[in-house]
């Protein structure tokens, strides 16, 4: 079997060469997934060289339908020999053949972004323009304080980051303060402990989030715009600050919020494994022994994972709120403060998808894999770099300022 | 049945070449018990086997076998105790004598007078019978030298050979490293067995986590001559490949923070 592919507009080609039989459907599908990877949701199968198709062959053929109508995309077989179109026939796929040779590819192509002002690629969900939000720091790291609390409870606009714990349920639960994030009002939080694994409560109508928070940033709005985002044209991947600072510029904000939901091209970054919130001037941890309490990636991790990061950024003139963000070594003047959860890679549709679906889609498969305090590690030499990203969605809206609760 | 207080054992003492091997290990396996020992390159699993076997005597601490303190025993004086299987299938065989001859050893160890008994052909038919059990065709070839069989087949009869006589305890050193995939699931699978039907107290240094979470029935990993993980019981019955490699992660992880990173987070973390 050999498969060459060309693109055309929206859709791309395959010219299929060879018998689509059982010794070769899982290289056939595989090779599908990989297309579909790569962002091509509308194919177009040349079957005009596929010399047998065996039931293993529609089998796969049918893994890839389902795998493209998940995404809203769809194949079509053109050019098939008659064994081909009869064998389709007769199993009901007749569906997939199309009676002319190439179809229309007019048909299959969108139209552009809606608004002409837009760079390509993004959309402008609402336009009720900057949002206020609010930031809270009751504790600072190492400097043997008692931490002070916050009540937050989270509907389906809150986004928020930060440093908390899930309310308290009963009276033997004890809050143990760690990294959280808030995305469309659901609530991903990882108990520091040597073996912990993020833990989430999905934000529904009768049954709101609530947190206790110690360092917190949060808005509570509909996100204003998404881009939609491929690797560049040297194939690179679109480092945090990168995706930052395009959203600050599409925006002309100088504060934003924004959430990224994107196939992970390694991810920098950190998680507690003791609450830094029990540091005190007696165990106050010196140099290394830093390492009882956090772990490090050490590499970049959880490459071509899904990840779903949330951030705050903001550039120019020192505000207060800037207390929780932290320089960024790219870009002079711009401050971020992002966490990220990690999910094992599902394709998203192409075009303008909406997060909540999406979010809600990640939580309620697999478990999240990981939770995150993002670094930007600009070390010499052995630095690992920003956390980058290869190929999806990011969701942002302008912050006309952030106010600080006491 | 083992148990082992305090073990240690540092090689090179005092040299720049100093490796602290086994740091005051604490084991205890109980009678019956299948357990696997993990871990990285250099991180004492062999050396613990080897420790128990009386290849070398510890610096500190006590190793006793069914309540006898074997500590100051000689390798071969534990011989009686302890039957062993290694990486190297050359290793636990004699190539120039016949496999008949390898088994008789193995079927008089211990004995004061090992080989007084001549090979009658009544011990050749229990031979015959045991080793048909294989399931290598190797009864036929009982006269044929070691030398002419494959790594597999070799490992298989060590092992027959090392549990001929029930040791109170089997040790298994890699014994499946050296081996190719198909023999090596084989000589695995015929691990399980004997250990099963003879209820036989095995300890297995491997680097196969397939083997580790499939075969025994705990799972004990150790990282600079330290147990760090000791997975038993329930937490033995849900653990999985996955679980393992991440517990390798996490303590590389630790490995690599060094003061750098301890300054970039403690500017990062605000």
């Amino acid at each position: 079997m050999e498969l060459k592919t060309e693109k055309q507009g929206n859709a791309l080609i395959i010219h299929a060469n060879g018998r689509l039989d059982a010794s070769w459907s899982d290289y056939f599908a595989d090779c599908f997934e990989g297309y579909i990877r790569q962002g091509e949701h509308i194919l177009i199968i040349d079957a005009a060289g596929i010399s047998f198709l065996s039931s293993a062959g529609i089998r796969s053929l049918v893994k890839i339908h389902k795998e493209l109508s998940k995404l809203k995309g769809k194949f079509t077989i053109v050019n098939a020999n008659d064994f081909v179109v009869n064998t389709l026939r007769m199993t009901g796929f007749g569906i997939w053949l199309s009676d002319g040779s190439l179809p229309s590819l007019k048909q299959v192509a969108k139209s552009g972004p809606a608004n002409p002002a837009l760079p390509e690629n993004c959309f402008l969900l609402h336009s009720k323009g900057a949002v206020s939000g609010e930031y809270f720091i009751g504790w600072k790291p190492f400097d043997g304080k008692d931490p002070k609390q916050y009540g937050v409870e989270f509907n389906h606009t809150s986004f928020a980051l930060g440093i908390g714990s899930p309310a308290q349920q009963s009276d033997q639960d004890e809050l143990v303060h760690g990294d959280f994030l808030v995305v469309c009002g659901h609530f991903v939080y990882q108990r520091p402990e040597v073996k912990s694994r993020p833990d989430f409560i999905l934000c529904m109508d009768h049954l709101k989030p609530k947190a206790e928070v110690v360092q917190y940033l949060g808005v509570d709005t509909e996100l204003s715009h998404l881009f939609r985002f491929n690797p560049k044209e040297d194939g690179s991947g679109w480092l945090l600050s990168q995706l930052a600072v395009k959203a600050l510029e599409i925006t002309g904000s100088s504060t934003i919020v924004f959430v990224i939901l994107a196939e992970s091209d390694g991810l920098v970054g950190v998680s507690m494994i003791k609450s830094l919130t029990q540091v005190t001037d007696k165990n106050k941890p010196e140099g290394l022994a830093l390492r009882d309490w956090l772990s490090y990636s050490t590499e970049r991790i959880f490459t071509h994972e899904q990840a779903l990061v949330i951030g705050f950024a903001s550039r120019g003139e020192s505000t207060t709120h800037q207390t929780l963000m932290v320089p960024s070594s790219s870009f002079p003047g711009l401050w971020i403060h992002a966490h990220a959860t990690v999910f094992p890679y599902q394709p998203l549709q192409n075009g303008q998808i909406n997060l909540n679906e999406q979010v809600e889609k990640f939580l309620n498969g697999p478990p999240p894999k990981a939770l995150l305090h993002l670094i930007d590690d600009s070390r010499p030499s052995s630095g690992l770099g920003e956390s980058a990203f290869i190929r999806g969605a990011l969701w942002f809206t302008p912050i006309k300022s952030m106010e600080e609760k006491i | 049945m083992l148990e082992i207080k305090g073990l240690s054992k540092t090689f090179f003492a005092g040299t720049v070449n100093e490796v602290r091997a086994l740091s005051a290990v604490d084991l205890q396996i109980e009678e019956g018990s299948f357990t696997a020992i993990i871990g990285t390159n250099g991180s004492g699993k062999s050396t613990l086997l080897n420790a128990i076997a009386g290849s070398f005597l510890p610096d500190q601490g006590r190793i006793s076998v069914a309540n006898e303190d074997i500590t100051s025993w000689s390798e071969f004086r534990r011989a009686v105790l302890i039957g062993r299987v290694f990486q190297n299938p050359f290793a636990g065989t004699a190539a120039d004598m016949s496999i008949a001859e390898n088994i008789v050893m193995a079927m008089r160890r211990g004995l004061k007078r090992p080989l007084t008994t001549a090979l009658n052909r009544k011990v050749k038919e229990e031979m015959a019978e045991r080793v048909r059990t294989l399931k290598m065709g190797l009864e036929d070839r009982l006269d044929n030298p070691m030398g002419t069989l494959s790594g597999g087949q070799r490992q298989a009869l060590t092992l027959l050979m090392a549990t001929w006589l029930k040791p109170k305890l089997l040790l298994l050193d890699e014994h499946t490293a050296a081996l190719d995939p198909k023999s090596a699931a084989k000589v695995a699978e015929l691990t399980r067995q004997i250990i099963a039907d003879d209820n036989l107290t095995a300890m297995m240094v491997t680097h196969s986590m397939q083997q580790a979470v499939e075969l025994p029935d705990r799972v004990v990993m150790m990282h600079k001559g330290n147990i760090v993980e000791d997975y038993r019981h329930e937490q033995k019955k849900r653990l999985r490949i996955p679980d393992l490699l991440e517990t390798f992660d996490r303590i590389q992880k630790r490995e690599l923070f060094d003061e750098t990173v301890a300054d970039l987070l403690k500017k990062q973390y605000i």
